[in-house]
């Protein structure tokens, strides 16, 4: 069973809530968007943010996840 | 290449006051101190740069006593440095506009002839350096606590390593009963997840406002948007504003 990797906000971020949300965003169409603020954990991250969310200490793994 | 006209200025700010309806010409010179360094022997006169920097503006108009229009912005403010902001290119995120992070306004002049509309005009010498920046979020009102982070803005073509100098001019602000106004700048890598850039917000409670931020975030990235939320309650709540970015 792949492992789920969560991941903590370490700064207040602002993203599309679904893969379907990143899609219309990318087609400058309407989408939800997810706040989250620094501490808390980031539910429904793009996880093509992910790479540079870490290299830049935006985030961090918790509970189970990796930093790889 | 595009070529703007007068329809297209975008903004004309002086300390967060909208000078734009009431302003019929902007002139804006940079110019570098230059030595003549020809020697004997030389047939043709050499120069060469000092890398120093000057700029000069003069600025004309109508003369207007509304709130917060020419003769409040000016009256009472010669000698004084004021963070100076206008667009050639259109009010549109993206575009580019130039800011001054100190510009002393060495003069105020009333105009008044037979026949004639009531003129205005003023000039500002350099304090401080011009930033050539990028329209991060139009000078447009807004209202409910929102974001521009679907406008995928660029400030530039690639992030910096060494930081950002960011420029606001609030030119309206109505509370509505809330205490206050916050407007942060986010970024972006990616222009699909926006994060807070550290160190660029800006508390309001008055307008006009006009502040400059310099900051060494390593990386700045290349996509930028603005978030605005306002703390308390209230209602009826709105502000005019333009956030502006020089990569560094």
């Amino acid at each position: 069973m792949p492992k789920v990797i969560r991941y903590r906000a370490l700064v207040g971020m602002h993203y599309p809530s679904t893969p379907e949300d990143v899609q219309k965003h990318l087609a400058k169409e309407e989408c939800d968007w997810t706040e989250v603020v620094p501490g808390e954990e980031c539910i429904g991250l793009p996880p093509e943010s992910v790479p540079w969310l870490l290299e830049q200490e935006c985030i961090e793994a918790i509970e189970g996840g990796d930093n790889k | 290449m595009t070529k703007w006209g007068s329809g297209n200025v975008a903004f004309i700010m002086a300390d967060g006051y909208d000078l734009m309806g009431v302003s019929t010409e902007l002139n804006v010179e940079k110019k570098a101190t230059v030595e003549d360094i020809t020697p004997f022997g030389t047939s043709f006169r050499n120069k060469m740069s000092a890398n120093l920097m000057d700029a000069t503006i003069t600025q004309n108009g109508w003369y207007d006593d509304a709130t917060g229009s020419m003769n409040e912005a000016l009256v009472s403010t010669v000698g004084s440095s004021r963070v100076f902001a206008f667009g050639l290119e259109g009010n549109t995120a993206g575009k580019n506009c130039t800011c001054f992070q100190g510009a002393v306004q060495t003069d105020y002049q009333r105009l008044a002839a037979v026949g004639s509309i009531h003129k205005a005009n003023c000039t500002y010498e350099l304090n401080g350096q011009v930033d050539e920046c990028k329209i991060v979020a139009s000078h447009t009102s807004r209202s409910t606590a929102g974001n521009t982070d679907t406008d995928d803005v660029l400030v530039g073509s690639v992030a910096s390593t060494v930081g950002a100098i960011h420029y606001i001019e609030c030119s309206q602000l109505t509370l509505g009963g809330y205490t206050n106004l916050i407007i942060h700048v986010h970024h972006s890598s990616d222009a699909i997840t926006y994060v807070d850039l550290t160190g660029v917000t800006w508390t309001l409670t008055t307008a006009p406002y006009a502040n400059r931020i310099a900051t060494a975030v390593n990386p700045t990235n290349k996509y930028q948007s603005i978030a605005w939320t306002w703390t308390g309650g209230g209602s009826g709540m709105s502000f005019t504003a333009m956030v502006a970015c020089r990569l560094l």
